[in-house]
């Protein structure tokens, strides 16, 4: 190995160590002497490198992974966290039906209900009032009589649950019929006629109110409801 | 559905434990590399924060990509192309002034022994060789590279890699004989 080409191999690998370097120093005192000059740079050029590295930065390398980590840890729980809320979702929706159920009732048994009642108490009062007495009340229900409607005995209004209904007793061909004028009433049930031994029901459901109908058993209830719904007019 | 998230649950255990393997395979990754990593970071950088900064984003990139690291002894060179790969990502960023090198950067304790005084010179020396010469530099000596090494990191052949570290060591042993000619003239 020439001198130019152990100095070039030298400066670019101080610490070469091969057989050529090696051989190459053990023929010539003046390589050995070389290598051993350059020995003392690449020490001096370790030192001048070798900057202090700042004690926290391992920590803080570290640190900001398990931030990271910690940060992306939500995801995991986001499964529980939507199988919790289906849970409450079906537990309150389960509790709201539960409890709209306890609130239905059943319309017609308490029209006959307060029928019975109210003829025990005053089945014999006859106010005979006229139309447009009753058509002040029913104003409230956004309805009115447009023709005659026969005697009317009482127009009052009364509670049946929640409701405040308007009831009506007029004549019939076999005694009182009973006409309950209410709103709405969408949480009551029991729609469909029934009869006991005494009376008969039927109602008929219209926009904005519901009406029922208690009369005698023997009573045309069909034809009533046909003249009564007639006579009427909705406002609403 | 309940064996469902059962079986879920155990497989999530078995991720547990191998989030605890990856984790400790991850610190001694940081703490066997760290300090090089950071070296090979300010000399290129020549500021102790930018070089903190790419050192904790090379770190961090590479947990993301830990599972791809499969052989222990290609850690180094993985994390110097992360490394290199993120300070040429700080470039794009934004047009980067290069950080002039400052000497009180480094340790400046006791300043004015004769062998500090060489020691500032061999650094500012370092700090101001091109960027080509300084790199394979760095490889060789900080991060312990073979030539063949540098060559595959820079994408260089070898013969280029050998000239330029001749090079470069021969722009440093030149200042440093003007520098104590100087001194000696001086003194």
């Amino acid at each position: 190995m020439d001198d130019l080409e152990f100095r070039k191999r030298i400066y670019a690998e101080p610490k070469c160590q091969d057989d050529a370097v090696r051989q190459a120093m053990q023929e010539d005192k003046h390589k050995r002497k070389f290598y051993d000059e350059m020995g003392l740079l690449e020490q001096k050029i370790e030192q001048a490198l070798d900057v202090p590295v700042s004690e926290g930065l391992q920590s803080k390398i570290i640190l900001r992974q398990s931030i990271q980590e910690k940060s992306k840890q939500p995801k995991v729980s986001k499964a529980y966290i939507a199988i919790a809320a289906s849970i409450a979702f079906v537990f309150g929706m389960t509790i709201n039906h539960f409890l709209a159920n306890q609130n239905s009732f059943n319309v017609t048994e308490m029209a006959l209900a307060h029928v019975y009642h109210e003829m025990q108490s005053h089945g014999n009062l006859d106010l005979d009032l006229d139309i447009n007495t009753v058509n002040a009340k029913l104003a409230a229900y956004g309805a009115q009589f447009e023709k005659e409607i026969g005697h009317i005995y009482s127009a009052n209004f009364c509670q049946i649950k929640n409701t405040r209904a308007l009831h009506l007793v007029l004549a019939g061909q076999h005694g009182q019929i009973n006409v309950f004028i209410m709103p709405k009433a969408n949480d009551a049930t029991g729609w469909d006629s029934v009869s006991d031994n005494k009376l008969t029901t039927r109602s008929s459901r219209y926009q904005s109110a519901d009406l029922i109908y208690v009369a005698p058993k023997a009573e045309n209830l069909d034809a009533v409801q046909d003249s009564i719904e007639n006579k009427i007019s909705w406002r609403i | 559905m309940i064996g469902n998230f059962l079986r879920k649950k155990k497989t999530q255990t078995q991720v547990l434990v191998g989030m605890k393997e990856k984790q400790i395979q991850y610190e001694a990754l940081v703490s066997a590399y760290h300090k090089d990593m950071y070296r090979y970071a300010y000399w290129l950088t020549h500021d102790q924060h930018i070089a903190e900064d790419i050192v904790q984003e090379t770190f961090l990139r590479a947990w993301k990509s830990l599972d791809s690291l499969l052989d222990a002894n290609a850690a180094k060179s993985w994390l110097i192309t992360i490394l290199r790969r993120e300070n040429a990502r700080r470039f794009e960023r934004k047009q980067f002034d290069m950080t002039e090198y400052e000497e009180h950067n480094i340790h400046d304790d006791n300043a004015d022994t004769e062998q500090n005084v060489e020691q500032q010179l061999l650094q500012r020396k370092i700090a101001n060789l091109p960027v080509e010469y300084r790199e394979p530099l760095l490889l060789q000596v900080v991060v312990g590279f073979s030539g063949d090494e540098i060559a595959k990191q820079l994408e260089l052949n070898k013969n280029t890699v050998m000239t330029r570290l001749f090079r470069a060591r021969n722009m440093l042993k030149e200042a440093l004989d003007s520098g104590n000619s100087e001194r000696s003239a001086n003194g």
